[in-house]
């Protein structure tokens, strides 16, 4: 793509967004003019986001310059790759699964059609659970980093069984907020996490639950044992 | 990897190429804390799309 940004123009994007993110961001940026210079195999993707393994490693953050067409797209794919898959790894593997398990079952709300309408489209395949936290870093990517005085709340931990919209951004500004204030590591690695390990089965668990809750089984005349008779 | 300058543990770091390191200046070396790194990696499972919107 001849008229993408170049690598230098990403690179000052970048330390821009950390800076405004106070340089809370423990994570190594790895910005190239192509995929290939990345991957070796050509690619139109804008990013990657590459998970620490354990909290004594760094997490790196990948951009594809040429890939994006302005400087507006690099910063989405930036909120996407940090705001999205970095700060959903800031909670704990119990508090994400309880996230995504609420993205999950969010997919008929009206305000995360769009959302979940492009994940489809891209990630058909993919597991239910990979494709929640691809909505939630779908989001992430027009999240107002600076919300005037906006208080915000972790809805998407209190407020589980309603999960909108307004509910993965107030909770996404809420966590950005935290980040800046220096008060958020990342916490679920790939071993810990829902869509590796031992919670591979969650999308299963999840929908089976939901199946049931979909399809309530028929009620059953219950009969009193026979009373024996009193001697 | 060679580093171009020590900093908190919690500031980003950018993973350059050999060539960008050597032709970087002291004030870029200093802003970016560059790190050489001419590895591929493994490409991701998952993503971001860039939009054609702008």
């Amino acid at each position: 793509m001849g008229k993408g940004v170049s690598k230098e123009a990403a690179k000052t994007i970048a330390i821009d967004f950390v800076n405004s993110l106070n340089y809370q961001v423990p994570l190594d940026f790895k910005i190239r003019d192509s995929w290939k210079e990345l991957y070796g195999v050509d690619g139109i993707g804008g990013g990657g986001f590459h998970s620490a393994v354990s909290n004594n490693e760094r997490g790196i953050v990948t951009v594809a310059a040429n890939n994006h067409r302005s400087n507006a797209a690099v910063l989405r794919t930036l909120q996407h790759e940090i705001l999205g898959h970095y700060l959903v790894n800031t909670y704990t593997p119990q508090e994400k699964r309880a996230a995504i398990a609420g993205i999950m079952a969010s997919q008929n709300e009206p305000s995360l059609k769009e959302h979940w309408q492009k994940v489809n489209a891209q990630y058909s395949e993919m597991p239910l659970s990979i494709q929640a936290e691809e909505v939630f870093a779908s989001i992430a990517e027009r999240v107002d980093i600076n919300p005037l005085n906006h208080p915000t709340k972790d809805l998407l931990l209190t407020e589980t069984s309603s999960i909108n919209l307004n509910s993965v951004e107030s909770s996404i500004q809420h966590r950005v907020n935290l980040l800046k204030a220096g008060e958020l590591e990342q916490k679920t690695f790939p071993n810990t996490d829902i869509h590796s390990g031992p919670f591979a089965g969650f999308d299963l668990e999840l929908r089976a639950t939901e199946w049931k809750r979909n399809h309530p089984a028929p009620e059953v005349q219950t009969q009193s044992p026979p009373q024996s008779p009193r001697g | 990897m060679n580093s171009g300058q020590t900093t908190k543990p919690e500031a980003p770091r950018f993973l350059v190429t050999q060539e960008e390191f050597d032709k970087a200046t002291p004030e870029e070396t200093n802003k970016f804390d560059y790190v050489v790194d001419e590895d591929l990696m493994e490409p991701p499972k998952t993503y971001s799309l860039p939009e054609d919107v702008d």
